[in-house]
């Protein structure tokens, strides 16, 4: 893999929160890496801060009380996290764009649907005036399997996978590089899950995009993902190819995760969740952050914080068994 | 939409004639007797018998209601002032556009003040900003019109010799009493503003708007400005209507021959047909001003449009 | 029985804590406080009567002897100013109590009857409510006549609507929510199981009302006198005195300026003590 392939580096981003007095620590120190055309999947569960990577990604955390304390963000080796906010304005939208997870309250209620697309495409075209940018906008619609005279329509008319594709239009319309998709199937109705998913990953392969995919479902990561990120309490626990993962998951929680999801093929009886609660964000433990509910550990766990180790097959785990599996091997 | 708008309109009429009722019963138990008001002390027994016979004084409650009633509504004669004999129509149609005038002065000064004050509140939330405009909030419901109309006169008029105290004239004879009657509407404005704003300003469509690179100014004012726009716009029909309540003291003070206090005057002279028909055109403004107030709804949310259709 | 008191017992302790946290909300309580106790003092703290015309004195400005100067009568403004806070004060809290009492019981009978007596009610509601408020008051205070008690009566059918239709729109919630099918089911009576229910939801919103409607009364009283109505001369009424002073506003500028800043001072008070109980009682709203 050369350099020029990765599109974005993330270097030891953490983000805290301040709320009632007490800081959160929602992201921890973490790296990822995504190479042009591909997607990576961040998956994890509900507060494990999947959003807030990709809003510091975007630099749109909520402006009261989130700060960026550390790591950089590269963009094609250019910092976000140094630029100008003007500067910024004109990748958001153009270069990065983002898919949310609530396509119900995503969209402007009180402005019509084609007017929300043509809005992100007239801030960011080099040329042209308001007609074209309508009339892009209309393409879109069509793009995303939407009529196009239903332009003038208001969000209120559609329902929310139809929502949910005009989400996609304006993420899509100036061909970004990046697309950030936040759980964009989750308040979707299992059917309408499918056809999303599947108009996401036409589209992102038509505009040869790159996508960063949070979800906390296996079976999307599966479908859609060629790298895979597990991340826990704000830290990326396990991190590789998807084969990788799925073939060889080595972090207790990864493993965890995987026996939560019901199976087809094996005639198991009940499903295995994880024990316990996540951490509190605001009182992290000082050593692994899984450790409370990890059936394997021990008082080394407990201590300090855990370095990222390589597996047998060569994917990034923090885990202290890895490297004591592996000196118990030589 | 139409039909939805005529609906209203026709839901008016009982709603104005209630008010006539109600108006025209408090003002029968007012005490004293109207032949006396109109005569004067010094008429005879005789004389007063005589004019409460041909004004059918004398008849019962009911009988007057409904004549009162009928004249006003059917014949829309408005009737004559007890005290000076003159047209109570004639007098509205010049005195109504003095009223109108004050009050959109204020409502406007109102609402280009008071809406700004709010955004920036909300913008620099529980910053000194924020605290600035809400202390400000607070002086505005907390200094009571009629003494902010003594104190600027004492400063424009009297100290700076600037714009005269009273009377009418020109537009700068407004100016006083627009700025003595605004803050209470500045005050509410900018805390709804404040408060909707906050609501609205956390929304996904908000970072929807942000992640979509629009700049930070238009992200405010097209997009949160205008979903917060409802419950200040029920703001500002309320305010309106203790609005004209308050023209009828701001006209008052300043000597403003408008319609609030041509209604005091009479109260005060006893004049009870004008305070009668004064009271229906307040209530029948007010009415038009809800009414106005709901079909801005369905301007600014195309939601409630589609229920406004939907309703028939 | 005995848990459910000490669970309300901690929660109205709760928000006393909360209010007292909030130094603005404090201000404006010691303030109303201090007024209230200055009025109920007024006779031993004033300086002079409230009637006591000093000949040497008349229309003078502020002095030692006169902190707030006289009137043109040689009246101390001081304590006319004293005296005047018993009118505005005691009008101001039994008009509030007056009119919450009504509109509860007005707002009680439309949620529990419904139907056409609903109807009615609402009907009648909407009517009053066309009309301004202001000359809704004007025109009671000149049916009843100038007085004490029928100023408070006049000032008191301002906001009867407004808490008639909280309580009904809280009575109808309740009536349809789900707990009320399941205390019925367990064999509770409806009518009480609403009411205990009603009662602390209601309790909010009705004393952050009501204490911003004191402020309110009072500024309308203060009107009220000052265009001729309500209480008469030579009652020091706030309003009689700013309106008494219009004429020398010319040459005795202090005379407008003490009553108004009495009014101010208190509707602030009051204003800043119901921002605080709202934020007291409810601090899901404050951000």
């Amino acid at each position: 893999m050369t350099e020029s392939n990765v599109l974005l580096e993330i270097k030891d981003l953490s983000v805290e929160y301040l709320s009632d007095g007490k800081t959160v620590h929602a992201v921890n120190g973490v790296d990822l890496c995504l190479k042009r055309g591909r997607t990576l999947g961040l998956v994890g569960e509900t507060g494990a801060g999947k959003t807030s990577i990709c809003r510091s990604i975007l630099r749109i955390l909520p402006d009261v009380g989130a700060e960026i304390t550390s790591g950089e963000i590269l963009m094609e080796g250019k910092d976000l996290l140094h630029l100008k906010e003007e500067e910024m304005q004109k990748i958001r939208g153009k270069n990065i764009s983002m898919i949310f997870q609530d396509p119900m309250t995503a969209l402007n209620p009180v402005e019509r649907v084609g007017d929300q697309i043509a809005e992100v495409i007239e801030l960011h075209q080099e040329q042209g005036n308001h007609e074209d940018a309508v009339r892009r906008a209309k393409e879109m619609l069509e793009i995303v399997g939407i009529p196009g005279e239903r332009y003038y329509d208001y969000p209120h008319q559609f329902s929310g996978g139809m929502k949910q594709r005009v989400v996609i239009a304006i993420a899509l319309a100036c061909s970004p590089q990046l697309l950030l998709a936040d759980e964009p199937t989750t308040a979707l109705d299992v059917t309408i899950q499918a056809q999303v998913l599947d108009l996401i990953e036409d589209l992102q392969k038509q505009y040869e995009t790159s996508m960063l995919l949070v979800t906390h479902d296996m079976g999307v990561v599966a479908q859609v993902c060629d790298e895979v990120a597990v991340i826990y309490a704000g830290t990326i626990v396990e991190y590789g190819t998807k084969e990788q993962i799925f073939d060889h998951p080595s972090h207790p929680y990864t493993i965890g995760l995987f026996g939560a999801i019901p199976s087809m093929s094996e005639d198991e009886m009940w499903l295995h969740p994880i024990d316990g609660m996540p951490p509190d964000p605001t009182d992290l433990p000082a050593g692994c952050p899984f450790s409370p509910r990890c059936p394997y550990a021990s008082e080394a766990c407990r201590k300090d914080r855990i370095q990222p180790a390589v597996t047998p097959d060569g994917h990034m785990c923090r885990c202290i068994r890895i490297e004591q599996s592996k000196k118990g091997e030589h | 939409m139409h039909k939805y708008i005529v609906k209203r309109l026709l839901w008016m009429i009982p709603i104005i004639l209630g008010a006539a009722v109600l108006v025209f019963t408090l003002m029968y138990f007012c005490p004293g007797d109207p032949a006396e008001i109109i005569l004067g002390a010094g008429a005879s027994d005789a004389e007063m018998e005589h004019l409460r016979i041909s004004l059918g004084l004398n008849d019962p409650f009911l009988i007057r209601l409904g004549r009162f009633l009928k004249d006003t509504f059917i014949r829309f004669d408005l009737g004559r002032s007890w005290i000076t004999n003159l047209s109570i129509a004639d007098s509205i149609a010049e005195r109504l556009p003095r009223t109108m005038l004050l009050a959109i002065a204020i409502m406007l000064l109102s609402v280009v003040i008071g809406i700004p004050l709010g955004v920036v509140a909300a913008t620099h939330q529980n910053r000194w900003q924020d605290n600035l405009c809400m202390a400000l909030a607070l002086l505005g419901v907390s200094v009571p019109s009629f003494w902010l109309a003594m104190l600027l006169v004492i400063l424009f008029s009297i100290k700076l010799n600037l714009l005269p105290p009273m009377g009418i004239g020109g537009l700068q004879y407004y100016i006083l009493p627009a700025l003595a009657g605004c803050t209470g509407g500045i005050a509410a404005l900018a805390r709804q503003t404040r408060s909707s704003m906050l609501d609205v300003i956390r929304s996904d469509y908000i970072t929807t708007a942000r992640s979509k690179g629009v700049s930070e100014q238009k992200v405010i004012i097209r997009h949160a400005l205008k979903n917060a726009l409802i419950p200040i716009i029920t703001i500002i029909g309320t305010q309106f209507g203790r609005l004209l309540g308050g023209t009828m003291i701001l006209e008052t003070i300043f000597g403003i021959p408008g319609l609030g206090s041509y209604i005091v005057t009479a109260v005060n002279n006893r004049d009870y047909p004008v305070v009668m028909i004064g009271s229906i055109v307040l209530a029948a403004m007010f009415s038009l001003c809800m009414l106005g107030v709901d079909l801005v709804y369905a301007a600014v949310d195309p939601r409630i449009k589609a229920q406004y259709a939907k309703k028939r | 029985m005995t848990t459910g008191t000490v669970k309300k017992q901690n929660k109205v302790l709760e928000v006393l804590k909360r209010m007292s946290r909030n130094k603005l909300a404090m201000a404006g309580l010691v303030i109303f406080t201090a007024e209230i106790l200055l009025a109920v003092l007024a006779p031993v703290i004033a300086p002079y009567g409230f009637a006591e015309m000093d000949y040497t004195a008349m229309q003078t400005g502020p002095s030692a002897a006169h902190w707030f100067g006289t009137d043109e009568m040689g009246r101390d403004i001081l304590s006319r100013l004293l005296y005047g806070s018993r009118y505005s004060l005691s009008v101001g809290l039994i008009a509030i109590l007056l009119n919450t009492a009504l509109g509860m019981v007005i707002g009680a009978a439309a949620g529990f009857f419904g139907g056409w007596v609903d109807n009615l009610i609402m009907r009648f509601l909407d009517v009053i409510q066309s009309l301004p408020a202001m000359l809704l008051t004007i025109v009671i205070s000149a049916v009843l006549g100038p007085g004490y008690f029928n100023t408070i009566l006049a000032l008191s059918i301002n906001g009867i609507p407004g808490k008639a239709r909280m309580l009904r729109a809280q009575i109808l919630k309740e009536r349809n929510a789900e707990y009320i099918e399941a205390s019925e089911s367990i064999n509770c009576s409806r009518f009480r199981t609403i009411f205990r229910h009603l009662i602390p939801n209601c309790f909010s919103p009705l004393i952050v009302q009501s204490t911003m409607g004191v402020a309110t009364i009072i500024t309308t009283m203060a009107g009220l006198s000052f265009i001729g109505l309500g209480v008469q001369p030579p009652t020091p009424e706030w309003g009689a005195m700013l309106s008494g002073s219009r004429q020398f506003i010319r040459n005795s500028p202090y005379m407008v300026i003490f009553p108004g800043l009495a009014i101010a001072v208190t509707v602030l008070a009051l204003n800043l003590l119901g921002d605080g109980l709202r934020d007291a009682l409810d601090p899901k709203l404050k951000r």
